[in-house]
């Protein structure tokens, strides 16, 4: 490619990082509240007490049967104590 | 090209986060339960909500008296709009409708929705909430405790060395 009197070789992959980091749904989630202001940690799945009971209280009909606990993390300054990220299936 | 023939078992494509306010014992857990009933205009894309009403026990009554709660949820798209609480054995849970890997997150404004819902729920069970006022409070007692931070020891290790640590 010839821009203004010099050449420049596209390259695909420059603007992608070499390495990366493989991030939980918690770690990823809390990425997701620190862009909006909230702090939050991240926790190691199957630590919380919430993690170990129903996920549902089954009052409403057609919830889901079958879920995958994905983890939970714990907010600051809220009125919302955790959060639990669940998967279909 | 998507399967034509998807395998029926397996984990899907679809996220949930649960907002949870902690509360055991829950006496009744009728009162504690609601969902969102949507008024629309359109279709489609152009599905616009008109009006949004609580249906279910007495959490349901408190949340429609909350007017400007109301007006955040009317400025939700249809799909963040559909909210339910209901309450477990370790906790009250607030949550969306399921949504896919690129879809999954949280917007300012739905977070602040779901915080305000947490903050009605804990006045109405008579737990202590997050206010401003405790937020002073918390930052003056930090300011305190930096100070007194100052002042502390750090803590000793117990035990002995291994052999040949110097």
């Amino acid at each position: 490619m010839f821009i203004l009197g010099s050449f420049r070789i596209n390259r695909m992959h420059d603007s992608e990082p070499e390495t990366f980091v493989i991030k939980s749904m918690p770690e990823k989630f809390s990425d997701i509240l620190d862009s909006i202001g909230v702090s939050s940690t991240p926790k190691e799945i199957a630590t919380d007490s919430v993690e170990n009971d129903d996920y549902y209280s089954r009052v409403f009909s057609q919830t889901t049967r079958m879920v995958t606990n994905k983890g939970c993390l714990d907010v600051k300054g809220k009125n919302i104590d955790v959060i639990q990220i669940i998967q279909k299936g | 090209m998507q399967d034509p023939n998807p395998l029926p078992w397996g984990a899907q494509d679809r996220f949930q986060a649960h907002f949870i306010v902690r509360k055991n014992d829950v006496e009744n857990p009728l009162d504690y339960t609601a969902r969102t009933v949507l008024s629309t205009n359109g279709h489609f894309g152009s599905k616009k909500i008109t009006a949004i009403t609580w249906n279910g026990g007495k959490i349901a009554e408190v949340l429609n008296s909350d007017k400007s709660l109301n007006e955040m949820i009317v400025n939700q798209s249809p799909d963040d709009a559909v909210i339910t609480v209901e309450p477990t054995n370790e906790g009250i849970r607030i949550y969306g409708k399921w949504k896919n890997g690129f879809e999954f997150g949280v917007s300012k404004e739905l977070f602040k929705i779901y915080d305000t819902i947490a903050h009605h729920l804990k006045k109405f069970s008579g737990i202590k909430t997050s206010t401003a006022k405790t937020k002073k409070q918390e930052t003056k007692s930090d300011s305190n405790g930096e100070s007194s931070k100052e002042t502390v020891e750090p803590v000793k290790i117990k035990g002995a060395m291994p052999k040949g640590w110097k």
